[in-house]
């Protein structure tokens, strides 16, 4: 029995690094951040405890809760557009081509690119002097100019989302839609089944494991977005298209409000896993009915 | 009456047949893998596959019925169904696709759902979901589904291969009282020739996309018109042998140990291997150089590596 107790403890050697890494990169941080959120710091030698007054400051602040219903619709428009979308272009997917792997490339490109890479992008391409969209959509008779009209701004960001990741959502279903084997579809047909009866009682059960994945994924990102938006529009026009994490950077590094910054990060963070709980929570639910 | 003219089954073989399967028969397809029994289905149900030939259904040629439309219905090997929809929705599904064209309402779904649910005994499972069922369950609701269409052409792709030995023997019983009672015709696809005799009123031998031969079962069994036929209809398979170079095939159980009448031709076995379950046992060996197989009642007191004379009735012997 004895001789096997030094085996186990010299295992939690291997685990070591795994803990190493967790703690520097997720638990230390996270707690100076809890740290700095009730604390009142003038500089390094002088803070002040001060409870929960930045967090009941931040959340009475009309910018934050701004902000935050711009996300809440942000975040609520592009899901709606993109999860139907995905599957729309999963759906036209060849399974079994040599044009298959192309496709997929293809598909996978704004994938790879740099997030402020995509912002610039789109910043150039819709401006309405130079940009290709934007001088089109001039062209055409439409005043169109997405630095001064804040709807003009709003429709640019939620396209440039679109665009950069509609394909992860059309990816993952088209990775479920490979998984149903033919005979599903063969049955449903001899059934007289239609278009829409396939799709829905033949594909959707089948994708609802990769759609809730997409939906998770989706939905934290687009909660996280700062990159983009901060090339594209910088906020602007106004506080239009201020998104939490940029409002977040303003205060934390514009105005260097290091308590008030903190408490709104703990703030956000829960937000985030609160709404991923949610949704999780009520699909797997639903799941056990 | 369904008629198979021209049917080229497998893009490897140049073979093409023509075949007739009748209302009311079950026509048992016997065939190795890769022999074209699932493109066969595939063919009839009008569904994309390799195969090519016209299809008959009372001299009318399905090419020109949609899919969607053919009066043909299918049970497959994986245990299909839809799994967001209730056993009751599940069967009644084929009938509320169709609705719109005005097909049937609510009370005779109902009523039709119900008596196919008692027929294949899954009454008490209406309100479940497919994946609370077992195998065997699934499979019942996947022919309920195929058999509510009451479609004159009943195509089932070997149905019974993903579940046990003993539900496979069980449903294929009562699979046989159901099916007998319509008038369909049913195309049953198998690779075990007991299905043949168990189900079949007929027997449609396939190798290679090739037909070897067809008839009512024991016509098959006793008078194969090729080694292949003879060794597709035998069970674990023929032992072959050579007299006066022409080339002779015994069944198993046609062997005989010879300490037993009614024997005419002896061989000598150099036993390799032996198994048995207690009611029945299988001598395998060398027999003039080729493996032998020999099946005999009951329990035998036999070893590898031992030499054993055997024999058989000269007319069991079947000659090509």
């Amino acid at each position: 029995m004895s001789s096997f107790r030094p085996q186990n403890n010299r295992a939690w050697l291997g685990v070591l690094p795994v803990v190493l890494i967790v703690a520097f990169s997720a638990v230390i941080p996270l707690m100076t951040v809890v740290n700095y959120s009730v604390q009142d710091i003038l500089d390094f030698n002088t803070r002040f405890f001060v409870g929960l007054q930045w967090y009941e400051q931040t959340l009475n602040d009309p910018r934050f809760i701004e902000a935050f219903l711009r996300q809440v619709a942000f975040s609520l428009t592009i899901l709606t557009i993109q999860i139907p979308l995905g599957i729309w272009v999963a759906k036209g997917i060849p399974q079994n081509s040599r044009m298959t792997p192309l496709i997929l490339v293809v598909l996978a490109m704004p994938l790879l690119i740099p997030w402020n890479v995509v912002g610039t992008i789109w910043q150039i391409f819709a401006r309405p002097d130079i940009g290709l969209l934007g001088v089109t959509i001039n062209a055409l008779g439409i005043t169109y100019n997405y630095t001064s009209d804040p709807l003009h701004a709003w429709i640019t960001l939620v396209m440039m989302d679109v665009w950069h990741w509609t394909s992860l959502v059309a990816l993952l279903a088209f990775a479920g839609l490979t998984s149903i084997p033919q005979p599903f579809y063969q049955a449903a047909e001899l059934d007289g089944a239609n278009r829409w009866q396939m799709f829905r009682y033949v594909e959707l059960p089948r994708l609802r494991g990769v759609l809730i994945i997409a939906v998770l994924l989706r939905l934290m990102d687009s909660f996280m977005i700062y990159t983009e938006p901060f090339v594209l529009t910088g906020g602007g026009p106004g506080n239009a298209t201020t998104l939490l994490s940029q409002h977040l950077a303003t205060m934390a590094v514009g105005q260097f409000d290091l308590g008030p910054a903190a408490a709104f990060s703990v703030i956000y963070f829960l937000f985030i896993l609160l709404f991923c709980w949610l949704f999780y929570s009520s699909v797997v639910a639903r799941n056990e009915d | 009456m369904l008629e198979l003219v021209g049917a080229h089954l497998q893009t490897e073989s140049q073979a093409e047949f023509d075949h007739q399967f009748a209302p009311g028969q079950i026509t048992v397809v016997l065939g190795a893998n890769q022999s074209g029994k699932t493109n066969l289905c595939r063919l009839v149900a009008g569904q994309n596959s390799r195969a090519r030939g016209q299809v008959l259904l009372d001299g009318i040629d399905l090419k020109t019925v949609d899919p969607r439309k053919r009066p043909v219905s299918m049970v497959y090997q994986a245990f299909v169904n839809y799994p967001n929809l209730t056993v009751a929705q599940n069967i009644a599904s084929p009938l509320l696709a169709r609705r719109g064209q005005g097909m049937m309402d609510k009370k005779t779904v109902a009523a039709r759902v119900d008596e196919l649910a008692h027929k294949l005994q899954i009454h008490s499972l209406l309100s479940r979901l497919p994946h609370e069922l077992s195998g065997g369950q699934q499979q019942r609701l996947a022919i309920a589904r195929a058999l509510a269409k009451q479609a004159p052409v009943l195509l089932l792709d070997e149905p019974l291969v993903n579940l046990d030995f003993k539900l496979r023997e069980a449903l294929e019983i009562e699979l046989r009282e159901l099916l007998r009672e319509t008038n369909t015709i049913v195309i049953y696809t198998s690779s075990d020739p007991r299905d043949a005799f168990t189900l079949g009123d007929e027997v449609l031998l396939l190798a290679a996309g090739e037909k070897l031969q067809a008839g009512a079962p024991l016509d098959v069994y006793l008078r194969p018109q090729s080694l292949a036929a003879m060794q597709l209809m035998a069970d674990p398979g023929v032992n072959k042998f050579e007299r006066d170079s022409r080339i002779c095939a015994l069944r198993p159980e046609h062997l005989r140990t010879v300490t037993d009448t009614g024997i005419d031709m002896t061989f000598d076995m150099q036993v390799s291997a032996f198994e048995t379950n207690g009611s029945e046992s299988f001598v395998h060996g060398e027999v003039e150089g080729a493996q032998w197989v020999m099946r005999c009642d009951g329990m035998l007191r036999i070893s590898p590596g031992q030499h054993l004379k055997i024999g058989a009735s000269a007319s069991d012997v079947v000659q090509f």
